[in-house]
Order: C-alpha cells, then sequence, then structure tokens
C-alpha cells in the first residue's frame, strides 16, 4: 500500500455521501468496499511485518466513530475484519500469517468472525460445531487435516468475505480455525434480514465435512473460545463502542439541527424546557461514552491489567449512548423521524443492535460485576488501590 | 531488559495477580484454574496479558497448551522455562 491511512475526518468525509446508497442497497456496494480497502482502513490491525498499517487502538477506534457516522453497518467490516486480523496476527501459525494476512491488510481478502449459532449465542462456550482429526492412514504430520461439521450463524460480511475464524469443539476442548470460502464442504447462505445493519452482508455459514489442514488452527484446544475469541471480543467491543459513538453523534447533531430550526408555538423548538431535557441527556450520554472510549482505548494500547473492564464500561455505555440519542432524534423529529429508510429511522434500528451484539447489554453487565468484585479484592488487600482509573498492580 | 525473577518471587507474583479471582487463597492451591473453572474465559485472556506483561514473555499459540497454565505451579514453571 503506497499510502498512509487516512484520518477519521477524511474517511468520514468520503464515506458521508454514500450513506442513503449503502441502506437503500440493503449491501454494501463493491464500489465503497473498494474505498475502505484503498482506504487502508483494513490494513490496520495487520502487523507492519505482513503489509499492515497498524494503528494504535484509539486511532482505530476514531476510524469506527467516523464510519459509523455514516453506515453502522459498513462499520461493523471494520469490526470483524479486524478481529480476523488481530487474532491471526497473534494466534496463526506462522505460514499461514504469511500467506493470508498481507492479502487481508490490501483488502484483496475480506475476514468475518463465526462464533454464534443455534445453541451458543450468549454463551459462547455451548458451540457445537465439531473438529475432529481426519489424517489417511499413514499421512504425516505435515499433511494433518481437520474435518469441521456445524452451522455458524449471522455472520456479519459473511456474503462477501473470503475468509471466515470459526470456533468448534474438539471433545470439551474449544479450537478456532480459520476457513476459506472455497475449501470443501463450505456453503454460505444469507442470513434472515434484520431490521438493523440491514447492509451488513450477513450469512450463516454451513460446515459439512469442511477439510482444512492443520496449519489453519489458529491458538490450540482448549484456548479456541477462552483465548482466541475471547480475546478478539476486546478489540470487537472497542470497535462497537466506538460505531455506537458515531451513531449517538450523529443523532445528537440531527436533533441539534432539527431543533434548532423546527418552529412551533411561535419559536423553536429548542427552546421548549422539554426538548431540552431530551437534548441535554443525549449529549451527556455521548459525551461520557467518548471519555470511557478513550480510556478503553487507552487501556487496549498500553496492555493495561485493567483492559477488559474497561472496554466492557466503553461498550456498555456507548451502546446506551446511542439507543438514548437515537430515541430522543426520533422523538424530537416527529414524524420526520418515522419516514421509513430514513437517517432517523436508521440510526433508531441500528442502535437497538448496539446493545445485542459483541455481548448483549445484560451478559455486559454480568460481566463488569465480575471485573468489579475482581478489583475490590485487589482493593481490600491494598486500601490505597485506586476506584478507578487504570492502574498496573500495586507492590 | 526485564528482570529474571527466582520461583519464588514468580510465584509470588502470580499469586498476587490470581487472587483477584477468589476470597479465599486456599482455593488456588493445587487447583485447576481452567479446567476446574476458576478462571473464566475472559480471566484466562487477562492471566496470559498479565504474564506478558509483568515478566516480558511472550506467550506464542504453540504455548496454548491447558497444561501450562492450568494450576498455579504450572504457570510459575511455564514462566521460569521462558525467561530462560
Ligand atoms: C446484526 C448482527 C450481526 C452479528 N454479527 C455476528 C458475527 O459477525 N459473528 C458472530 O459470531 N455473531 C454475530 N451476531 C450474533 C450475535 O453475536 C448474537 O446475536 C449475540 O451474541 C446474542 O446472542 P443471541 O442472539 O443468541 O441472544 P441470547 O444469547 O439468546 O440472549 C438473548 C437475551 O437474553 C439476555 N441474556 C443473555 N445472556 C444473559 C446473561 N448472562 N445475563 C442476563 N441476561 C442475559 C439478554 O437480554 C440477551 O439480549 C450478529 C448479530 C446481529 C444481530
Amino acid at each position: 500500500m503506497s499510502q498512509p491511512p487516512p484520518t477519521a475526518d477524511e474517511l468520514g468525509r468520503l464515506l458521508l455521501p454514500l450513506a442513503d446508497e449503502i441502506e437503500a442497497a440493503r449491501a454494501v456496494p463493491e464500489g465503497v468496499l473498494e474505498t475502505v480497502a484503498r482506504s487502508g482502513a483494513l490494513a490496520a490491525m495487520v502487523p507492519a511485518q505482513y503489509g499492515g498499517r497498524p494503528l494504535s487502538y484509539q486511532e482505530y477506534g476514531e476510524l469506527n466513530r467516523a464510519v459509523a457516522r455514516t453506515s453502522a453497518s459498513l462499520q461493523s467490516l471494520l469490526t470483524v475484519h479486524g478481529m480476523v486480523c488481530a487474532s491471526l496476527s497473534r494466534w496463526a501459525p506462522e505460514r499461514t500469517r504469511q500467506r493470508l494476512l498481507p492479502r487481508l491488510a490490501s483488502g484483496e481478502l475480506l475476514g468475518a468472525f463465526g462464533l454464534t449459532e443455534d445453541s451458543a449465542g450468549s454463551d459462547a462456550q455451548a458451540i457445537e460445531t465439531t473438529a475432529t482429526p481426519d489424517n489417511p492412514a499413514g499421512a504425516g504430520a505435515a499433511d494433518a487435516v481437520w474435518r469441521l461439521d456445524g452451522v455458524k450463524r449471522w455472520l456479519s460480511f459473511g456474503q462477501v468475505a473470503h475468509c471466515f475464524l470459526v470456533f468448534a469443539k474438539h471433545g470439551d476442548r474449544s479450537v478456532g480455525f480459520l476457513v476459506r470460502r472455497d475449501d470443501p464442504g463450505v456453503t454460505v447462505v444469507p442470513s434472515r434480514r434484520t431490521s438493523g445493519f440491514r447492509s451488513a452482508m450477513l450469512a450463516d455459514l454451513h460446515l459439512d465435512g469442511c477439510r482444512v489442514p492443520a496449519d489453519r488452527m489458529v491458538g490450540r484446544p482448549g484456548f479456541g473460545v477462552a483465548q482466541v475469541a475471547s480475546g478478539a471480543l476486546s478489540l470487537g467491543r472497542l470497535c462497537v463502542a466506538y460505531g455506537s459513538l458515531g451513531l449517538a453523534e450523529a443523532c445528537c447533531d440531527a436533533m441539534l439541527g432539527h431543533t434548532s430550526s423546527r418552529k412551533q408555538f411561535g419559536g423553536r423548538l429548542i427552546d421548549l424546557q422539554l426538548v431540552r431535557g431530551l437534548v441535554s441527556d443525549a449529549v451527556l450520554d455521548t459525551e461520557a461514552a467518548r471519555l470511557l472510549c478513550e480510556q478503553a482505548a487507552r487501556a487496549m494500547d498500553a496492555q493495561d491489567d485493567w483492559l477488559i473492564h474497561h472496554v466492557l464500561t466503553a461498550k456498555l455505555a456507548a451502546s446506551r449512548a446511542a439507543d438514548t440519542a437515537a430515541s430522543a432524534a426520533a422523538q424530537l423529529h416527529g414524524a420526520a423521524g418515522l419516514v421509513d429508510g430514513g437517517p432517523v429511522d436508521r440510526w433508531v434500528r441500528d442502535a437497538r443492535v448496539m446493545q445485542v451484539i459483541e455481548g448483549s447489554t445484560q451478559l455486559l453487565q454480568h460481566l463488569l460485576a465480575e471485573e468489579s468484585l475482581q478489583r475490590f479484592r485487589v482493593r481490600r488487600r491494598h486500601p490505597r488501590y485506586p476506584f478507578a482509573q487504570g492502574a498496573d498492580r500495586v507492590e | 531488559m526485564t528482570a529474571v525473577y527466582e520461583d519464588e518471587a514468580v510465584r509470588s507474583r502470580v499469586l498476587e495477580f490470581l487472587l483477584r479471582y477468589v476470597d479465599d487463597p486456599a482455593e488456588l492451591e493445587g487447583m485447576q484454574l481452567i479446567t476446574g473453572g476458576v478462571l473464566s474465559s475472559l480471566a484466562t485472556v487477562a492471566l496470559v496479558s498479565h504474564l506478558e506483561k509483568e515478566f516480558g514473555i511472550e506467550v506464542d499459540d504453540d504455548d496454548l497448551e491447558i497444561e501450562n497454565f492450568d494450576t498455579l505451579d504450572s504457570i510459575v514453571q511455564f514462566v521460569q522455562g521462558k525467561q530462560v
């Protein structure tokens, strides 16, 4: 790639005029995918030695925010492609990294993330897809092959992805594999249509005796969900947090624009106190979400001991801010906010999704309480340990 | 340069970290941390990342064997092995 990735604002400006086209197409048009690939955004989670243009988590977060202002569907490509790139960079065998990462970085290949199954939504450990060694008698280690059987649901950008990071069970141990679209036994079927993220090109992935070489194992049995997927989910949650922030910002701007120009009862809507209540609550939640997003990204950049805690708070707060801001924008636009396919209607539908993907609000509350308890245990033994701010272990 | 710690120092540092997951330290001694359910998925991620930062080691894909992380003793041994 000849040029560095664009700044978040540059990419945002480039994409903004395309928002309606993306939504109306119920797909991200090829040309838009090319624009994103050319921008270098798809190379951001790939180390330079494999052809990447690595960005800090703060910078990548800002890209996600900027893209989500145009299209939350498109932003989810940065989420899942980034998760696949980061997981391969970290846990795939060297040969697989060398072969695939440069092509993922350039956008020649798109990656999708396959964890969810009918049996396993919030409870990721409940996956039932199986991974079985499948080696003909006499085959050497170099020819080792695994056989995958199962169905993965709701893969964002699965309809167009070239490769899929999937998780399966070998006995009672989970393990990750990189599956290619052209592997034997792979069938990609568009998922049922969703109301939000309607352009995210969701697909179900059927693995029916799918045979993949052992060097496409990502991590080791026992660590598929516990390390590879769970590690990727921190990045995914950070992306969703920043995406929610972008959506919330767009809603705040739209409601400020609308209420300051629309006149009723002889004055502007924004001059009505109850309207100001809705606006200020949305702005407050959005600004608070920004601070938590930045704190989480900084924690990830520093590999802070409490980064998971910070990512959980950011995702929870930002997805709720998106919901609050989208509801307020819809309310304050009146009938105009209900126009089918209009931006306000889209934000309401997309904001709903933010509280479901990468861990629902209730699952995240559960996990945050657990993390808070851990921090409390440290504080109980070290009374001067700070309540919040990311800090390293107390000496 | 990252300091190389003696066995006991490694042990007490790992223990210090793991104590955030239990109310009673006795729950850690001899316990199977991953297969016994003491550490959740997120806790396992946090543990690996903590070991890397705390001891300046790199955990590779072929280090991801349950046996390396399932007990306090095995973690200490793993860190020691990585530091050599
Ligand atoms: C637009 C979209 C894109 C997606 N993209 C992907 C993708 O790329 N890859 C992928 O693998 N999956 C993807 N998914 C699936 C998504 O990850 C799951 O929908 C999500 O994990 C929730 O699982 P579920 O829908 O089965 O809900 P369930 O797990 O059945 O949960 C339903 C509800 O129950 C409650 N609940 C669940 N657990 C708890 C708990 N522990 N405590 C309290 N309440 C709880 C929550 O309110 C939750 O919303 C996508 C989904 C959507 C809608």
